[in-house]
């Protein structure tokens, strides 16, 4: 059941050029959070910002009671959030949406992660959470450059990790689609998650959702966050649309057409 | 305490607060934030006899103070909302007046949506949408025109006892002959503003937002432009007029029903704020009591237009 609140800043810092990872007190939230779930984010002190902000959950910290999450810096809205003061509170909703499905992930299973971008951090929770669970993980993830890169060391404490970055400046040089061509052909995995831009999806469906199942994260713009105003909605393969916000924004991959 | 009451041709509102249509789906959404018992009513998505897909994406674009939409009356047909949404609605909540707005692409599937709706006992009244800026065919094309709107509103009260009001759209050069036309074709009340039409593009692409190029501007950017709509078909009408457009507070709401409202819809700011309505809606007999407002009847009215 998602909930009003207003969360406190704890920590707010650059990852990556552009890119800010924000962390909120909030110990209700990470009791019933999912990885892949998000939040929706109100700009403070700016109503002229008008609508909501939603963004992917990307760790849950149980322990300390505390969520994270990581956005790139796009416009004013965005801006504005990176002036917001630790000790100041954000009005979210959440938790949004429905998660990567893990529950019957069992010891031992190897799972595959693909991520490009700030598609990359909610797949840290879910790396995290598949780790916890007895999970073999392997991620792939996709960056620019090595200057735009984040998190490889966090993902590296939850298994193997593979990268590309299209200038070539870190690891494979090219996009995940031509790295999973590459190194990953040979591999044998049970189940492959993916967050990132449409042709990092497209390469992932394509790839693996015939032998395994296969679960592709959507972004959308959206107005409610919640199912309403039918904003955000996707094709699906058997010709209806699907809400990104409350049917997503995790889907099977088999379901939907991008 | 002030009285709030108010009471329309086919409501007995509570209070004047209500969701406006395309904000709210069917009440689902926000039952999981409140108890809609506290609406004076709710307005549905707009409904049309067949299901609709809508429009491609991206359907939505932040502005300053507001946000352009172009969903394109996606819904999932009559024969749905009779079968599913309406009774959830009557069975969760069977004391709130539901308002349905129905939209279409010609007489006769506006006149048999709003025909099929007497299936519904929960269902008060009609809100015919003659003003949806987002559909090639249909919608804003009647109106803008006082004559289509006339037909239309006439075919479809010929159909029903429920009373109709008509949603008027805003991008006209004059509303008063249209309010005045369907006025005289049996129009039981007024809602009043639909969208702005706008658009915006991306300084990247070079392109516009919006999949559909157009959309309609809604929020508080156009609260201004809806009070003088109001204002001016309130000068040619006694017609009730449920009043929308960029209301997000009490204060947003009081100044709407001085303009000539009779009640109230809230739009957008559900998206921004989910408890918009409730908070409104506590805050409306102190805002009330504030500005020295007894009763939410005529009498509030602004002079210059009685």
């Amino acid at each position: 059941m998602p909930q009003q609140q207003l969360l406190p800043i704890v920590a707010q810092h650059q990852v990556a050029p552009e890119i800010y990872e924000m962390i909120l007190t909030a110990p209700d939230l990470v009791q019933t959070a999912q990885p892949g779930q998000f939040i929706d984010v109100l700009v403070p002190d700016h109503p002229e910002h008008f609508l909501r902000r939603p963004f992917a959950i990307a760790t849950c910290d149980a322990k300390q009671g505390q969520i994270s999450f990581t956005y790139r810096v796009k416009g004013p809205g965005t801006e504005a959030m990176v002036a917001c003061q630790v000790g100041t509170s954000l009005d979210v909703l959440g938790p949004l949406g429905h998660g990567f499905p893990i529950a019957d992930v069992t010891p031992g299973t190897p799972v595959l992660l693909v991520g490009g971008g700030t598609g990359i951090p909610p797949l840290l929770g879910l790396a995290q959470r598949l780790q916890q669970q007895g999970a073999q993980v392997t991620t792939v993830l996709g960056y620019r450059s090595q200057a735009e890169s984040f998190y490889q060391d966090r993902f590296a404490k939850t298994g193997e990790v593979c990268i590309a970055s299209d200038d070539g400046t870190l690891g494979f040089h090219g996009h995940v689609g031509l790295l999973m061509a590459a190194q990953l052909t040979e591999r044998h995995f049970e189940r492959a998650f993916a967050c990132g831009p449409k042709g990092l999806l497209m390469a992932v469906k394509n790839r693996y959702q015939a032998q395994m199942p296969t679960y592709l994260s959507l972004e959308s713009r959206m107005a409610c966050g919640i199912g309403a105003c039918y904003a955000c909605v996707t094709p699906t393969t058997d010709h209806e649309l699907k809400k990104i916000c409350s049917d997503g924004p995790v889907f099977p991959a088999q379901e939907v057409v991008l | 305490m002030p009285d709030v009451t108010v009471h329309l041709p086919g409501l007995d509102l509570k209070n004047p607060i209500m969701p406006a249509s395309g904000c709210f789906g069917f009440g689902q959404e926000y039952s999981q934030f409140y108890d809609l018992n506290q609406l004076g009513a709710l307005i549905t998505k707009a409904t049309t006899l067949k299901p609709r897909q809508g429009n491609p994406t991206p359907r939505v674009a932040e502005t300053e103070s507001g946000m352009l939409n172009a969903i394109g009356l996606q819904n999932p047909g009559v024969d749905h909302v009779l079968a599913k949404e309406l009774p959830w609605l009557a069975e969760h909540y069977p004391e709130l007046p539901i308002i349905v707005n129905v939209a279409g692409t010609h007489v006769d599937d506006y006149a048999a949506v709003c025909a099929a709706l007497k299936a519904a006992p929960n269902v008060k009244a009609i809100e015919l949408n003659i003003s949806c800026p987002n559909v090639a065919h249909g919608g804003m094309e009647f109106g803008t025109d006082p004559d289509s709107a006339a037909q239309l509103t006439q075919a479809c009260s010929a159909v029903t006892d429920l009373p109709i009001y008509v949603k008027l759209s805003p991008n006209v050069t004059d509303i008063r002959p249209i309010a005045e036309a369907v006025s005289r074709a049996g129009a039981a009340g007024l809602s009043l503003i639909n969208t702005l039409v706008g658009e915006r593009f991306d300084l990247m692409t070079r392109q516009p937002i919006l999949a559909n190029v157009t959309g309609g501007l809604s929020g508080p950017a156009v609260k201004p432009v809806a009070l003088r709509l109001i204002q001016q078909v309130r000068s040619v009408t006694d017609l009730p007029i449920i009043g929308m457009g960029g209301v997000s507070t009490a204060d947003d709401a009081l100044e709407m029903l001085v303009a000539g409202a009779d009640a109230i819809a809230v739009g957008s700011a559900n998206f921004r704020e989910p408890l918009a309505c409730p908070n409104i809606i506590a805050d409306l007999p102190k805002r009330m009591t504030h500005f020295h407002f007894e009763n939410l009847t005529k009498e509030i009215h602004w002079e210059g237009t009685k």
